[in-house]
């Protein structure tokens, strides 16, 4: 309990950094949402002023910091100028989509890789273990913005049986029965969560297969099938329970690439969702939307780290009762 | 005792190099590895046509691969071919470099770390930890937003100074375990100080884990520049880019798919030769790194 605490007020600091950073980062450049449309000669220097004032965005960067400080207390997140709504509300509507692509592929990412794992462990060295190596291999060498538009080329395009992008399709009736509407959502999920699946599964597949392998090894597992159990009941009870913490601590540490990784994957998709949303802000140089967005991304990334970490304990009860140890000797 | 000691470690190279030539997956991957680097150093002199040359605007765009142009044109009738080859050039250019950065600073942090230990331990690994926990893509993406039209030699450098947290707390722990071996007792016993200590006998120690882990690096850091180069904030066009040159092909991935899939591919390869070559440059350094446990 002690830990758990330590690691969240750790993970709030982590947060403020990256957000501090960003915000002074995005601020560095030359330019800001008012210094386009040049063009226009009803933009007077003065109306830029007044709308940079009006937006919170005049005055030096330490006095913008302070403001933005104040206002983040009370719950604000400022202003989006680029898709003219509170970064709050932008990143409500944004922040579901990604949460269920993301979700929906850790978990058959994670099921599929560790079954893959577990029979290349159970036939090693074996022609089916050397085939999925060789296949896991190259799915973790798969860059995951071509691998997405590979996925696309050949569901949408070539095979046709999914839409192209977008998250629901935008043409059915208000009236649609809630059936339709899930099949509908269903099949707006399937490419890109098997682009992610793909790549989570042969990950994890890798990492289970190590994990086993060095336990179907050790002595314990040899004393368990000595004392007569079968093969089966040692591989599952033995090797493959006490691999499970191992694997989960990799989804935790997966966790920072696959948020990186949905910023291509929701771009090759149009998918509605926090990549998408981050990209736009970045080069409409919408400040408050751009902190906003790596904000939340920052939040998911330790928020995920954490609940990894609890889990493995969770399942290697060893450790618990190391941190355990540690926190009172500490104390 | 500094001529043992190299003897020592141009042996163990040696016995590295065997090792690896033993390993055919390892053997293969090199190949693949050295064709490529081939290829895109001497290919761009050999080809037919300037990877920024618009060949005819009205008439050449989009066509597919044929005989005189081998991967076919995109969609400013430029010749695919050549801007695979000149754009590979970059591609592994900037990662070989990036990687190079990282190492570097990795492994000074690292060893400074080691072997300062107490307090500027603490607060240097701290630093490291802040760094692993934020997601490098947003990192970038947020650096390179406040900077337009990025030059080649600062996206090397950014991409250099956000990759070396791995490689630090790496070297940080390896030095932590080669310090309290005898033979760096010994070292020390017989008067040697801290930077003959470091670059004598701790070096050689982390250097094979080091190794391994820029050799694994360079494959994160060729994928990252494509995506960045994808999206529009890596190189620059018209320089090309495996990258950019995936970007190209995106709009028309219905109609013109072979300006996306080629680049896509090379990039496949060589990501797969690199991690061959780093998970058999890690077995043949397994047996050093047992005794640890």
């Amino acid at each position: 309990m002690r830990t758990l605490i330590q690691r969240v007020w750790q993970g709030i600091v982590v947060v403020a950094i990256v957000a501090t950073a960003t915000f002074i980062l995005v601020r560095l450049a030359p330019g800001d949402p008012f210094a386009m449309a040049f063009e226009n000669p009803g933009l007077t220097p003065a109306l830029r002023a007044h709308w940079r004032a009006a937006y919170g965005l005049d005055g030096s960067i330490g006095e913008q910091y302070v403001r933005w400080i104040a206002n983040l207390l009370r719950g604000d997140l400022g202003w989006s100028v680029s898709t003219s709504q509170p970064v709050a509300q932008a990143i409500g509507s944004a922040l579901p989509n990604t949460l269920l692509l993301m979700s929906v592929a850790l978990v058959l990412g994670f099921a599929i890789g560790m079954i893959l794992g577990a029979v290349q462990a159970a036939r090693h060295n074996h022609p089916a273990d050397h085939a999925l190596g060789t296949l896991t291999l190259i799915g973790s060498a798969l860059p995951d913005f071509w691998l997405a538009l590979v996925v696309l080329l050949a569901g949408a395009y070539w095979w046709r049986l999914f839409p192209v992008g977008g998250a629901t399709d935008p043409l059915m009736p208000l009236t649609a029965s809630v059936l339709s509407v899930a099949l509908d959502r269903a099949k707006h999920l399937v490419l890109p969560v098997l682009t992610l699946v793909i790549l989570i599964a042969a990950t994890v597949a890798r990492q289970q297969r190590a994990a086993l392998l060095e336990r179907l090894g050790a002595d314990w597992v040899r004393t368990a099938t000595a004392k007569g159990l079968s093969p089966m009941r040692a591989f599952r009870r033995h090797a493959w329970r006490t691999a499970l913490g191992p694997v989960v601590s990799l989804g935790g540490l997966a966790l920072p690439a696959l948020v990186g990784g949905a910023v291509f994957v929701e771009r090759v998709f149009a998918w509605p969702g926090m990549g998408r949303l981050a990209a736009g802000a970045i080069s409409s140089r919408d400040y408050h939307l751009v902190v906003g967005c790596v904000m939340v991304g920052s939040v998911v990334v330790v928020l995920g780290s954490i609940l990894a970490d609890v889990l493995a304990q969770r399942l290697d009860p060893r450790t618990a009762q190391a941190d355990a140890d540690m926190s009172r000797s500490a104390a | 005792m500094t001529g043992t000691a190299v003897a020592a470690s141009s042996g163990s190279w040696r016995q590295l190099s065997r090792y690896l030539r033993a390993d055919p997956r390892s053997q293969l991957a090199a190949g693949i590895l050295a064709c490529m680097i081939v290829l895109v150093v001497i290919g761009p002199m050999l080809s037919a046509y300037q990877p920024f040359e618009q060949l005819d605007i009205t008439n050449m765009v989009h066509q597919p691969p044929s005989r005189a142009h081998l991967l076919g044109t995109d969609a400013y009738s430029r010749d695919v071919l050549s801007r695979v080859l000149s754009g590979g050039r970059v591609s592994l250019a900037v990662a070989l470099s990036a990687v190079f950065i990282e190492t570097l600073v990795g492994l000074l942090w690292g060893l400074t770390a080691g072997l300062a230990g107490n307090r500027t331990d603490t607060i240097m690994m701290r630093c490291v930890d802040a760094g692993m926990s934020v997601p490098r893509v947003l990192l970038l993406l947020a650096l390179l937003a406040a900077v337009p039209h990025v030059p080649v030699w600062l996206l090397v450098l950014i991409l250099g100074v956000t990759g070396w947290f791995g490689i630090a707390r790496l070297v940080r722990a390896e030095v932590r375990t080669v310090r309290s071996t005898d033979f760096v007792t010994a070292a020390r016993a017989l008067g040697a100080d801290t930077t003959r200590v470091a670059t004598q006998h701790v070096l050689p120690q982390v250097l094979g884990p080091v190794l391994v882990a820029s050799t694994l690096a360079i494959g994160q850091v060729i994928v990252l520049e494509a995506g960045l180069s994808w999206l529009g904030i890596g190189v620059q066009p018209p320089q090309a880019s495996w990258g950019n040159i995936i970007g190209d092909g995106t709009e028309f991935i219905a109609s013109a798919p072979w300006v996306s899939l080629a680049p896509g591919l090379c990039l496949v390869l060589v990501v797969l030769a690199v991690s061959a070559l780093g998970d058999g440059l890690r077995d043949a350094l397994a047996p050093r790194q047992l005794p640890t446990t």
